[in-house]
């Protein structure tokens, strides 16, 4: 156990020292993989769909604050969609302006999860961002989940029609039928109803939990989070008969469970059995103090035992440096002209 | 010869104004109630904003049912419906933004009343150190 704490320790330490380095780092990645998916699922425009503009872009967006970077997600996947069909990409430009008002409007520091939230569900995980934002977001963050979830969706919707809407543009188009195609997939879909739901009150439950003044809240939180999700997402699969997704859905809740495991133990990591109660008074108040102490590990120190007599490396270091000694005292004696020994 | 208190504070002060001071800087510029009213008004007008996007994008998927509506004689039964659902989204809307702004406000002010406080201290700091000369 003791090593866990000494790597993760380590892992803080290194984080602070190369922080300017991982910011850019983590942005080009997020960038990257954002950029990576959206230009692998929906590229239709080929002349923007390359590995040199994806990568150009990351770079780009790695200098650039992460509300540029979902403004350039945005405009990406409105100019693949033109490139479909001008009424999906007016479609798509209805859905971001919405998101946007919802997003910018309550939580526009969120960014990151904003964007995180779609990666997620490619993934299949989405389930940890709420339990994540919980823990280490405040309430509100529930409306740039919120955001990500619709879009994705949206997206997703999209994909899986791309035939079908590829088929009315090639063929008669009813007036309406490819923006009907499009909507319907965000507006009749009853499983992102569900997830919305689930999510908001997964994300605000587990911030209730993790404010309140009690033992393990973190953990309290994180178990009630993933339970809610599950039960919740059970309960809606099966009214909805959505049951395929059962299995993927445990899995995906097991693995969130054991990412937010993991963010607790790197960011609250109290050790409840040194809980002190402390009591005192100023001219104004009298306080009633609990101090939890963080689990701390002084990093093991090398100790260094040397065997055996002169061979051992301290005793050669040793003698080493009395011959250095001796011979600069014998130099300056003889370039001082003096007695050697009147030096010692 | 450089004083190492001061330095300290002056480098406590400077890393609020770096981290901080963009996020509290509006709320220390209005009282309680024209803030939240600032951003109740911003509120109406996103909030309608968005509502008659989303209107726009349930017509669009409804469109041969929206066209049946639409050429009914009686107008109000499809108006009233829309606006009934326009005041009760608007009533949520607002609320969330009433709660969540409070909140922000509050959390700001606390942030300034210490950025205060780091503040006088070095104001102190500064004049001792005029007394002393």
């Amino acid at each position: 156990m003791t090593k866990i704490y000494e790597i993760k320790d380590k892992v803080l330490r290194f984080c602070s020292e190369y922080e300017t380095y991982l910011k850019y780092a983590w942005k080009f990645v997020i960038a990257l993989l954002l950029f990576g998916i959206i230009n692998g699922s929906i590229g239709f425009m080929e002349k923007i769909n390359g590995p040199f503009i994806t990568i150009a872009l990351s770079l780009l967006c790695c200098m650039l604050p992460l509300g540029a970077t979902l403004v350039i997600a945005a405009g990406l996947v409105v100019v693949h969609l033109y490139v479909l069909a001008a009424e999906v990409a007016l479609m798509a430009v209805l859905v971001f302006a919405v998101v946007f008002l919802l997003y910018f409007r309550f939580s526009p520091h969120d960014t990151l999860l904003f964007m995180v939230t779609p990666l997620l569900c490619v993934i299949g995980i989405p389930y940890v961002v709420p339990i994540s934002a919980g823990l280490l977001r405040k309430g509100h963050s529930a409306a740039s989940i919120v955001s990500g979830t619709i879009v994705y969706y949206f997206l997703n919707g999209v994909y899986k029609n791309v035939a079908v809407l590829q088929a009315i543009a090639a063929g008669e188009d009813i007036e309406g039928a490819k923006m009907s195609v499009a909507a319907g997939q965000l507006l009749e879909n009853t499983e992102l109803y569900l997830m919305l739901t689930v999510f908001t009150i997964s994300t605000l439950l587990v911030y209730t939990i993790r404010k309140m003044a009690i033992k393990y809240a973190w953990t309290i939180a994180i178990v009630t989070g993933v339970l809610v999700q599950i039960t919740g997402l059970l309960v809606g699969y099966i009214w909805f008969n959505i049951t395929e997704k059962v299995v993927g859905m445990l899995i995906g809740n097991i693995l969130a469970a054991g990412i937010a495991f993991g963010i607790e133990f790197l960011f609250m990591n109290l050790d409840y059995m040194r809980t002190e109660r402390v009591q005192f008074e100023d001219d104004d108040y009298y306080y009633f103090v609990k101090a939890v102490p963080k689990k701390l590990v002084t990093s093991s120190e090398k100790v260094i035992t040397e065997f055996g007599g002169l061979t051992g490396f301290a005793h050669r270091m040793k003698a080493r440096k009395e011959a250095e000694e001796k011979i600069t005292r014998k130099n300056i004696a003889d370039e001082l002209e003096i007695d050697e020994e009147l030096l010692k | 010869m450089v004083n190492e208190e001061k330095v300290k504070q002056l480098y406590k002060v400077a890393l609020y104004e770096k981290r901080e001071e963009k996020l509290h800087k509006q709320t220390g510029k209005y009282y309680r109630s024209d803030y939240i009213g600032k951003e109740i008004l911003k509120s109406i007008f996103t909030g309608s904003l968005a509502y008659l996007f989303i209107l726009i994008l349930f017509v669009i998927n409804k469109w041969e049912s929206f066209l049946e509506v639409v050429n009914q004689v009686d107008i109000t039964g499809w108006i009233i419906p829309i606006v009934g659902v326009y005041v009760g989204y608007m009533l949520v809307y607002l609320v969330l933004t009433y709660v969540i702004y409070k909140n922000r406000y509050e959390n700001s002010r606390k942030h300034l009343d210490e950025y205060e406080e780091e503040l006088r201290i070095l104001h102190n700091m500064y004049e001792r150190e005029e007394k002393l000369k």
